[in-house]
């Protein structure tokens, strides 16, 4: 039988040198490896919180979700407008409809007795400086817009267009949540057991709290709206006075002219005439026949006058109404979108402010840099 | 240069080498992380191979005759050659994946005076050895010895810092967020490495979760420890790995082994 080859040893360690030489490299790689860090990998994945469900984006996914957030928001704050104005429409045209279904009232009052007397007795305190001028117009203001009506309705309706701009944000935030889970559906992920402070963030359930947060901010407190804010005779006895000074102006003076020629004489021709049997009555006789004829006298005439200007003063009101009904619309409105404006700024800012940690997601835009996590798994 | 500083010398490259993966694994483009895979899984795949035509050629000598059919069909070729391949290819993705995700330093001591240490007692099992065994068979046998030496104290050192690295506590929540944890955590350049690397994090996610719902604890009871040490013991799949990764350095040509008349 052949016996088995044998092998000669190798003697370690035979020369300091060499054995030197390997510790050295022994040294030097552990130095290397207690020094240089590994080279990591920053995935440019987001992390997108909504609705407390975690999901992770790409450079795509974030760039079309600033894109459409901000789109849809921007058509959002559109749509209010729109919804505003279609509020305070419907709204006011049912106050000023009021107001010209009161309008009749107004004039009957103002071809009465008692209103002829009433103007011509106020006249003669503003004339006197003891009352304020105006008082035709106010009293229009207060015949067609009662005040309490004025100020309830008003209040309804600032009250109904923040309702339904409440409403119509939480519609757009419900749609802007479902696309954005919609579209985001496939790269959703468990919630991390702990926040990994290199991934780029971005919890939109914040985003919706501050845009929630801001709306208050814009719609919650009412509308520094002057009609709502002053009395209705401060607001709409201006709009009226031009109607009651065109017609009533002009009415009064040929009245006034009519009175001038008419009144002395036929009260003095009536006194004359009723009591001239009269004896030791005669003078109180001839008083009470000259007031009756001069009542008779000023009905007569403000018949005369209706029958001949009520169409004018009633068309002059109509346009003077439809003028006051177009600057209260313009001023709601101007009033609504200067809220809706700023909403829609603050909302554009806040996407932006929230986008920031989504941008630092994406290619060429270096997010912050972490160290290994402690709890990372070893091998 | 001695005979042994210089496969220690090798072994410390191959070490090197190994951190280099471990340095730059994450940043590797696709075609990177293949050669890096490749630059694993070669060495010990003709390691395998190495160790398989000397164990043929000592059964042929042991069993056969020279110049028999079966001998010529136990040369150990094609086949051996494919299994070396497919161990090869699957110890290197381990391999790749464990180097790449150890962060360490002390895991990293050990590998790095591990790869001299295996030569230093591959040298001494030679020594002590050479006068009981047969020539031929001698490197296998050493070899296994180193393993065993060399291996069982490096699992050791291994099993002994992951007991005391801290972990994250998924005790309270369900598999699927520490699975998705561990994941998370796996960033690669390269979609297939990055993938590799979360099957990684998979298997910590589900065995750290496991010991957990069924250990909540570490402590002192010994049934406790054992299980903690069976929950790491995988730490000796990645040693195997990496020993097999130095095996043709120490084990060396085989050629002139397995022919008789050349034998040393």
């Amino acid at each position: 039988m052949k016996s088995a080859p044998t092998v000669p040893f190798e003697r370690p360690s035979r020369s300091w040198a060499a054995g030197l030489a390997v510790v050295a490299a022994a040294a030097g790689l552990l130095s290397l490896v207690r020094t240089v860090a590994p080279v990591d990998w920053h995935a440019p994945e987001t992390e997108i919180v909504l609705g407390g469900i975690h999901y992770r984006a790409g450079a795509d996914d974030l760039g079309w979700l600033e894109t459409f957030t901000a789109q849809h928001f921007a058509a959002g704050g559109e749509a209010a407008r729109a919804l505003v104005v279609d509020e305070i429409d419907a709204k006011l045209d049912g106050l000023f409809d009021e107001a010209h279904a009161r309008l009749p009232e107004f004039l009957d009052w103002y071809y009465s007795l008692r209103g002829e007397y009433s103007r011509i007795a106020m006249a003669a305190l503003e004339a006197a400086d003891l009352s304020e001028p105006g008082y035709l117009a106010a009293r229009a203001a207060a015949t067609l817009f009662p005040e309490q009506t004025w100020a309830s309705r008003l209040a309804a309706l600032e009250r109904d267009a923040a309702d339904r701009l409440a409403a119509h944000y939480a519609g757009v935030r419900e749609a802007w949540r479902g696309e954005v889970e919609r579209r985001l559906a496939p790269r959703r992920v468990p919630a991390p057991l702990a926040a990994d402070a290199a991934r780029p963030r971005l919890v939109l359930d914040d985003f919706l709290a501050e845009t929630v947060q801001r709306e208050r901010q814009a719609f919650g407190t009412r509308m520094s709206f002057g009609a709502a804010a002053a009395g209705v005779g401060a607001v709409a006895a201006p709009a009226l006075a031009r109607a009651a000074a065109v017609r009533g102006g002009r009415a009064a003076a040929a009245r006034t002219a009519a009175r001038g020629a008419s009144r002395v004489g036929a009260a003095a021709a009536s006194g004359a005439a009723v009591c001239a049997p009269g004896g030791p009555v005669a003078a109180a006789c001839a008083v009470l026949a000259g007031a009756g004829a001069w009542l008779v006298t000023d009905w007569a005439l403000l018949r005369l006058d209706e029958r001949m200007h009520r169409e004018n003063l009633e068309r002059a009101f109509d346009d003077a109404l439809r003028r006051f009904r177009a600057e209260v619309e313009r001023e709601l409105v101007a009033s609504f979108d200067a809220a809706v404006a700023a909403h829609a700024a603050a909302v554009a800012g806040e996407i932006s402010r929230s986008f920031v940690p989504a941008r630092a997601g994406r290619p060429g835009q270096s997010a912050a840099a972490g160290n290994p996590h402690p709890e990372d798994g070893g091998p | 240069m001695t005979a042994l500083a210089r496969p220690m010398l090798a072994l410390l490259a191959l070490a090197a080498g190994a951190w280099l993966v471990h340095l730059v694994g994450r940043a590797l483009p696709t075609w990177g992380s293949a050669i890096a895979w490749l630059g694993l899984a070669a060495p010990i795949a003709v390691g395998a191979a190495r160790r398989r035509r000397l164990r043929c050629a000592a059964f042929r000598e042991a069993y056969l005759a020279p110049e028999g059919a079966l001998a010529t069909r136990f040369r150990g070729r094609a086949l051996t050659y494919v299994r070396a391949g497919v161990l090869g290819g699957i110890l290197g993705l381990v391999l790749y994946a464990a180097l790449v995700r150890l962060e360490d330093e002390a895991a990293w001591t050990v590998l790095v005076i591990g790869a001299p240490a295996s030569a230093a007692v591959f040298a001494l099992w030679r020594r002590a050895l050479a006068g009981q065994l047969a020539a031929r068979y001698l490197p296998e046998i050493a070899w296994r010895l180193t393993v065993v030496v060399v291996g069982l104290a490096m699992a050791a050192a291994l099993v002994a810092l992951a007991f005391h690295r801290p972990y994250p506590d998924v005790g309270d929540v369900d598999l699927e967020r520490a699975i998705w944890h561990f994941v998370d955590q796996e960033r690669a350049r390269s979609a297939p490495a990055q993938l590799l690397l979360q099957l990684a994090g998979v298997k910590d996610g589900l065995r750290l979760w496991l010991a957990q719902q069924l250990m909540p604890q570490p402590g002192l009871s010994a049934a406790q420890a054992l299980g903690w040490l069976i929950v790491l013991a995988e730490e000796a799949v990645f040693v195997w790995s990496y020993l097999s990764f130095l095996c043709p350095v120490l084990i060396g040509s085989t050629k002139h082994e397995e022919r008789p008349d050349r034998a040393v």
